[in-house]
């Protein structure tokens, strides 16, 4: 009785976690569903390496949350050779040119599309949230054990077994615009809410930044691009695109109600300046996208869209549109302003100001 | 290695018990003690290969004290000096390891020095198998003990089930276990159980310590105070955290223990549903009470040189409890204040007074509650802040707070917290189960459940409390 009561058990949870890895297998081979706030970053680029190694890629992609949505195909298909995403969420430099470096030493390829995502500039040189070279060199096996049995993955699997409306494993559907179902444009509590959920409180972040900060932070940001651009001179023989994402609008009002646009469009002005000494180097500027960034419907949080927009841009590379320059920065630099203004009543009314208050005196003192 | 990591229960677990029971099977027993150690070392070095040497010379040392004890010609004073060099061996080991940064910091502070700390990494662990040793070296010395090979006292030692936390073990309850031939057998019975209470720890552990974590960590990680309703709610998360955190740890380790046909002594009997400080300590990490009670308590004249005595026994061997538990005034203060808790119960005892028992229940999990505070809080000032806010009755009309209304919107909180107060106050403890095991399909199910979920929820690994100390 106890035999059998044992390999019963046995057999049935054997039977469950191999059917339910077989399924994960085939519906989402690409690990999409992988979460990266709870993932290890060692383990994440560990996978990332694990998975690309069975794959023929020339065309490389890095970046942050907000390039993960260009998948593999539509990548594959715009740039008419095989494609690999190797964005990670929340990346810091560090990761980033790690990961850069070992996929241009192992691969043969030919594109390399980076995604500037402002806040993977602002950490340290040294910040790294995990030992990363343990994993780099072979697959990771654990990594696709935890996928397999994270509940994470089920949720998502099982989401979309059960919800016909979402049929596409891409995670900026997947979620679904928290922004849209909350049918509100630019209110007090929209935009407090909206920040603290999703984006860690860019106003706070905003708030250390003021003053002599933010010419350091220049400074740092400036000093880590440099450092990825230096992979690109060591290697001619590879194109090199870069691209500022879209950012929604509310964001870079909130940062021009701290002056902080500044700031950010320096960096853009040295990422700008300093590509243009390489002939292999291009850079597109998204953030300009009118249509986009102040559609609410197209987002998910502030930071990020959904995956039309990923076409969009790819579609732009192709044909040599949006390419960034220092005249188009300018009149960007002035629809901040513009937009800005036009919400100056809301953040001067008194509601708006009793949430800041309120936050402030709470937890999240700057 | 964690219990609640997928690499643990997947690859290491089923590897060792597998070959360990095919070597036994065969005959090739020592093989299979070696296997059984080195899994162990491994599983111990995983963390930090550095630890690997520490805990290997005192392994040695002490066994070569043990031999010393055990030879018949030798006078006893020889025997006290050989069992003295053993205790001064292990209480220095601990000693600098462990206390030596608290120390200098003191000295610093008393003296306005300015003595540059060691920041010596903590060996895992060592705690326990320090303990454990003083144990089997005591007992050699009162010929408790039988004399073993060397093999047999390093599986004593490093068996990875209680290598890092305990229970602590005694030589004299394993030494026996690991010879005898019925346990090299597999034991579907034993299997089964070790299966089912190490599905139960799991569950304890995965769903509801790391889960009720979110609450404590929001109240003693904030820097802003605390409204009174919010610090009771962060203390009572830490006060249930640590609970199912160490108790989970302790069925995991005696399932595993099981696994392998050996007993592990039982740590803990619902504690929080003690009705004194005495019964508490009856309750709460039952091995380290054996320990305490075999090995200071009873040596330093128990209850028989009268009450006084007694009572400053009892204090002393609350103090060296609450040094164990870590290098910290918090520590001390809390262990003092334990063994204040006991003293005050023992007069009120020998007065005759009697006291209701819910009553008695109520008070009792009324102070270690709070005492739980000094044990969580990483400085003495935040531990005293957090019981300021909890007599800050003007807050009450703040409820909880921002801080607090935020994390209690969190469903994994609310769900571990409500399950885990059903489950520490209302239902029969994980040992109780045990005994009730029957291979039917209930119980398959229950089994399936706890493994299912535990291992499902494995987001991260999260280290267990006890091993910080």
């Amino acid at each position: 009785m106890q035999k059998k009561f044992f390999y019963s058990i046995i057999s049935i949870l054997s039977l469950i976690f191999i059917s339910w890895s077989i399924i994960v297998i085939i519906v989402d081979p690409e690990h999409q569903f992988r979460e990266s706030s709870s993932e290890p970053r060692g383990s994440m680029i560990g996978s990332k390496m694990g998975i690309a190694k069975n794959h023929q890629y020339q065309v490389a992609v890095f970046g942050a949350s907000t390039s993960q949505n260009l998948t593999n195909s539509d990548v594959s298909n715009a740039f008419n050779a095989p494609a690999f995403n190797f964005s990670i969420g929340g990346t810091t430099v560090c990761e980033l040119r790690t990961l850069l470096k070992q996929v241009l030493q192992k691969r043969n390829v030919k594109t390399v599309i980076i995604g500037i995502h402002y806040d993977s500039y602002t950490f340290p040189q040294s910040k790294v949230f995990h030992p990363i070279p343990a994993y780099l060199n072979s697959a990771y096996p654990w990594t696709y054990l935890e996928y397999f049995c994270q509940m994470s993955t089920y949720r998502s699997i099982l989401k979309l077994a059960f919800d016909k409306s979402k049929p596409n494993p891409n995670w900026a559907q997947e979620y679904g615009s928290w922004y849209r179902d909350k049918k509100e444009h630019f209110t007090e509590n929209a935009v407090f809410d909206f920040s603290q959920k999703f984006n860690q409180m860019p106003i706070t972040k905003a708030l250390k930044l003021k003053g002599p900060n933010q010419q350091e932070m220049l400074q740092l940001m400036c000093r880590n691009f440099e450092d990825i651009l230096h992979e690109c001179a060591e290697r001619p023989d590879i194109n090199y695109i870069y691209y500022f994402p879209p950012i929604h609008e509310f964001w870079w009002i909130v940062q021009d109600r701290y002056q902080l646009t500044d700031m950010y469009l320096q960096f853009e002005k040295y990422v700008i300046t300093k590509c243009s000494e390489f002939p292999n180097v291009q850079v597109y500027d998204f953030q300009n996208m009118q249509d986009v960034i102040g559609d609410p419907m197209l987002w998910i949080d502030l930071f990020h869209f959904s995956i039309d927009t990923d076409r969009r841009m790819l579609s732009d590379m192709i044909h040599g549109k949006s390419k960034a320059s220092l005249d188009q920065l300018d009149i960007f630099a002035d629809s901040i302003k513009q937009n800005a203004a036009k919400y100056n009543p809301v953040f001067e009314g008194a509601a708006y100001k009793k949430l800041e208050r309120e936050f402030y005196s709470d937890k999240n003192s700057p | 290695m964690l219990f609640n990591s997928l690499v643990f229960i997947f690859a290491f677990l089923p590897i060792t018990l597998i070959v360990y029971f095919c070597l036994q099977r065969i005959n090739c027993s020592n093989l299979a003690k070696s296997w059984l150690v080195l899994a162990s070392l491994y599983f111990y070095g995983y963390f930090n290969i550095s630890y690997l040497p520490i805990i290997l010379s005192s392994i040695l040392v002490n066994y070569l004290v043990g031999l010393g004890l055990h030879r018949s010609d030798l006078n006893d004073l020889i025997r006290r000096i050989i069992l003295s060099i053993g205790i001064i061996f292990n209480v220095g080991l601990i000693g600098y390891f462990k206390y030596r940064d608290f120390f200098i910091e003191n000295i610093n502070e008393v003296f306005s020095s300015n003595i540059p700390l060691l920041n010596i990494l903590l060996p895992l662990g060592i705690s326990f198998f320090t303990f454990q040793q003083i144990s089997f070296i005591v007992d050699c010395y009162r010929r408790t003990s039988l004399k073993y090979d060397f093999l047999s006292y390093c599986l004593f030692v490093t068996f990875f089930p209680q290598l890092i936390a305990g229970p602590i073990v005694l030589a004299t309850e394993m030494l026996p276990q690991f010879e005898d031939a019925e346990k090299k057998r597999i034991n579907y019975e034993n299997l089964n159980k070790g299966l089912f209470i190490f599905a139960i720890g799991l569950f304890k552990k995965v769903i509801l310590a790391d889960d009720i974590a979110g609450g404590a960590n929001a109240g003693f990680d904030s820097t802003q105070p605390l409204t009174c309703m919010a610090a009771w709610l962060s203390s009572m998360c830490y006060t249930l955290q640590l609970y199912f955190d160490f108790s989970g740890y302790c069925d995991m380790a005696m399932g595993i223990g099981l696994m392998f046909n050996i007993k592990l002594p039982l740590n803990f009997n619902s504690p929080y549903k003690a009705l004194n400080f005495q019964d508490f300590w009856k309750r709460w990490h039952m091995t380290l009470g054996r320990f305490l009670s075999t090995y200071l308590y009873i040596p330093l004249g128990g209850n028989r040189k009268g009450t006084s005595r007694t009572l400053i026994n009892l204090i002393i061997v609350f103090l060296v409890s609450g040094i164990w538990h870590g290098a910290g005034w918090g520590f001390i203060l809390w262990g003092a204040l334990h063994g204040l808790g006991i003293l005050i119960h023992r007069v009120w005892k020998n007065a005759g007074l009697h006291m209701p028992a819910l009553l008695g229940w109520a008070i009792t999990l009324f102070f270690v509650n709070i005492l739980w505070i000094f044990f969580r809080a990483e400085q003495l000032s935040t531990a005293l802040g957090m019981i300021e806010s909890m007599f800050d009755f003007d807050s009450l009309n703040k409820g909880l707070g921002s801080l607090f209304i935020g994390c209690l919107q969190t469903t994994e909180i609310k769900r571990a917290l409500i399950l885990g107060i059903i489950i520490a106050f209302f239902l029969p403890n994980s040992y109780t189960l045990l005994n009730k095991f029957r291979p039917n399909f209930i119980t398959g199910l229950h089994l399936l459940i706890c493994l299912l979920l535990g291992i499902i929820f494995i987001t991260k690994e999260s280290t267990f409390l006890y091993w910080n100390f």
